[in-house]
């Protein structure tokens, strides 16, 4: 069985995960900065470490499924571990420049 | 790790507040209470009790239920608790409200529904204190914008308590010299624990992270907002001694209220001072009308506290009466429809897409409004609140009830736009066929949203 080389599936990953919205800031959240790591293992297994803008807002828990089911539907991933972490908590320098022009 | 959820009768509190704050201003409006009766007159009493519990109160117990976890960190304790506190509190209110009506000489009403309208009261906030407590009691730490809600709701119980030893004074359960002082000097205390302590410090504590979320600013820290809290402290702790000497000695000792004013007054001024910081600092450029709305009630903040000051310097029922209607109407009310503008389409937003959020695209919450049309409509009520304010201290009835009116107007509008929002109205096409939510009941099948 063989797996797409890992740059290519983590640049696919990528790509999925732009369809994600911040619902409040209105922008992706691989642009503002909030997919802190996807590490990508050779038996399809991903680990995603991402974060929020804001600590324990409501809407974390379905951000993290959202990523979840996003990452799970790209072809070559065979399961998804997604480790929300707040260290170190997320700020604004960390959104892309492009959207930092818009911010 | 643990995360907020959704409250899911916060809905339910706002329709209720914002039912109570139509009502006051249709009072208002057709020259029922203040300015057309006393201060301390049955039918202002009506109006002020209609808008500070069943506005202001129901409001914040709303927002609160929902941030406090947000705050702390941690689920809402014993959720299940926050309708039946909904209930008691909205029962208290409505026997409240005849038992004033009953002291006015209404037919049918009888002055001894006072005490247990009071009754209920204290049992509905005790509640809503118990579930409030028991989840800042979860919390590992306790950031600031937490310690003022706690304090807040200390606050909001002795507000409570003190308003039923006045309701049994007023409905002739409890006499003497006590009752006297009580009348005479238990008010101005009840006011200052429940507008002071409980309604503004808990809007302080939650504008901090709102704010700072909203605006994308780092949170204040360090010596500037402790000087806001310890202040705060100062200011409540004068209070407590007041009541007292109230209750030991049936007196009053107003060097203890001036040290309690100039202890509030640095809290206003300090508290300004970091939210000006909070916008200077921000990183999101373009301020949406929430926001932009809300320094507009920062604005009445500021306004109110120096003609309260003034009022209490100058003495006289036109002065009093239209700072407290500016801190009223102005900073709390004005915050609180700010916020709810931001806060309906949130809570929508979270109910109807957040559930299919990386299953298919999504809008995002500012789709769910249209700011254009909301926009002059905050305009015009923070606009009559000021002319209304003009019209209260030149004792002109008539201009002040016009101004009433337009505040009336401005708000049906507000609430036509929260009412949109629920509905998915805005919402450009490609979700226009959505299911559209309950306008303010809970889901139909109670959600685990985490």
């Amino acid at each position: 069985m063989s797996f797409p080389p890992t740059m290519e599936l983590e640049a696919d990953i990528r790509a999925a995960l732009r369809t994600v919205i911040d619902p409040e800031l209105g922008h992706n959240i691989v642009d503002l900065g909030l997919i802190y790591d996807i590490e990508i293992r050779r038996d399809g297994v991903v680990e995603v470490i991402m974060t929020t803008t804001t600590r324990f807002c409501p809407a974390t828990g379905f951000i993290r499924e959202a990523v979840e089911a996003c990452v799970s539907a790209v072809p070559g991933v065979k399961e998804v571990n997604v480790e929300l972490t707040y260290d170190p908590p997320w700020g604004a320098e960390r959104m892309s420049p492009e959207i930092a022009r818009r911010f | 790790m643990q995360m907020a959820t959704i409250s899911r009768w916060t809905l339910a509190y706002f329709g209720c507040a914002l039912v109570a704050l139509v009502a006051a201003l249709a009072l208002l409006v057709s020259g029922f209470g203040f300015p057309s009766d006393g201060l301390a007159a049955p039918r202002t009493l009506i109006v002020v009790h209609l808008l500070a519990i069943g506005w202001l109160t129901l409001l914040m117990l709303g927002a609160l239920f929902q941030f406090l976890p947000v705050l702390v960190g941690r689920e809402l304790a014993h959720a299940r608790l926050t309708p039946l506190a909904l209930v008691l509190v909205v029962s208290g209110l409505l026997f409240l409200l005849s038992g004033f009506a009953g002291l006015d000489g209404w037919d049918g009403f009888a002055s001894e529904m006072l005490p247990v309208g009071g009754l209920l009261l204290i049992s509905g906030f005790g509640v809503a204190a118990f579930v409030l407590f028991a989840t800042l009691l979860r919390a590992e730490t306790l950031p600031l914008p937490a310690a003022f809600v706690a304090v807040a709701l200390m606050s909001v119980l002795v507000t409570a308590l003190i308003g039923e030893t006045l309701a049994g004074a007023l409905a002739g359960l409890v006499g003497g010299e006590f009752s006297v002082a009580l009348v005479t000097h238990g008010v101005s205390l009840h006011a200052g624990f429940g507008l002071g302590g409980w309604l503004t410090l808990a809007a302080m504590g939650v504008s901090y992270r709102l704010v700072s979320m909203f605006l994308i600013a780092p949170e204040r820290k360090g010596a500037w907002p402790m000087l806001v809290f310890g202040s705060a402290f100062v200011a409540l702790a004068g209070l407590c001694m007041a009541l007292g000497l109230l209750l030991a000695l049936n007196t009053s000792l107003p060097i203890v209220l001036v040290v309690a004013g100039i202890a509030a007054a640095v809290t206003v001024v300090a508290y300004l001072g970091d939210i000006a910081v909070l916008y200077r600092a921000r990183r999101r450029k373009a301020v949406e009308l929430h926001m932009l709305s809300a320094l507009g009630a920062f604005g009445m903040l500021a306004l109110g506290a120096v003609m309260l000051g003034f009022g209490l310097w100058q003495g006289t029922e036109a002065a009093i009466g239209a700072a407290v209607y500016v801190l009223v109407l102005g900073w709390l009310s004005g915050l609180g429809l700010a916020m709810l503008y931001k806060i309906i389409p949130f809570l929508t937003w979270l109910e109807c897409f957040a559930p299919v959020m990386g299953r298919k695209p999504t809008p995002r919450v500012q789709d769910l409004v249209a700011e254009g049309r909301a926009r002059i409509w905050f305009g015009v009520y923070f606009a009559a609140i000021v002319v209304g304010a003009l019209a209260l201290l030149a004792e002109m009835p008539l201009a002040t009830r016009a101004a009433m009116g337009l505040q009336l107007v401005s708000v049906l509008f507000l609430i036509g736009q929260f009412y949109r929002a629920r509905r998915l109205i805005d919402l450009p096409s490609p979700w226009q066929g959505q299911e559209r939510p309950r306008l303010f009941l809970p889901a139909r099948e109670p959600r685990r949203f985490i």
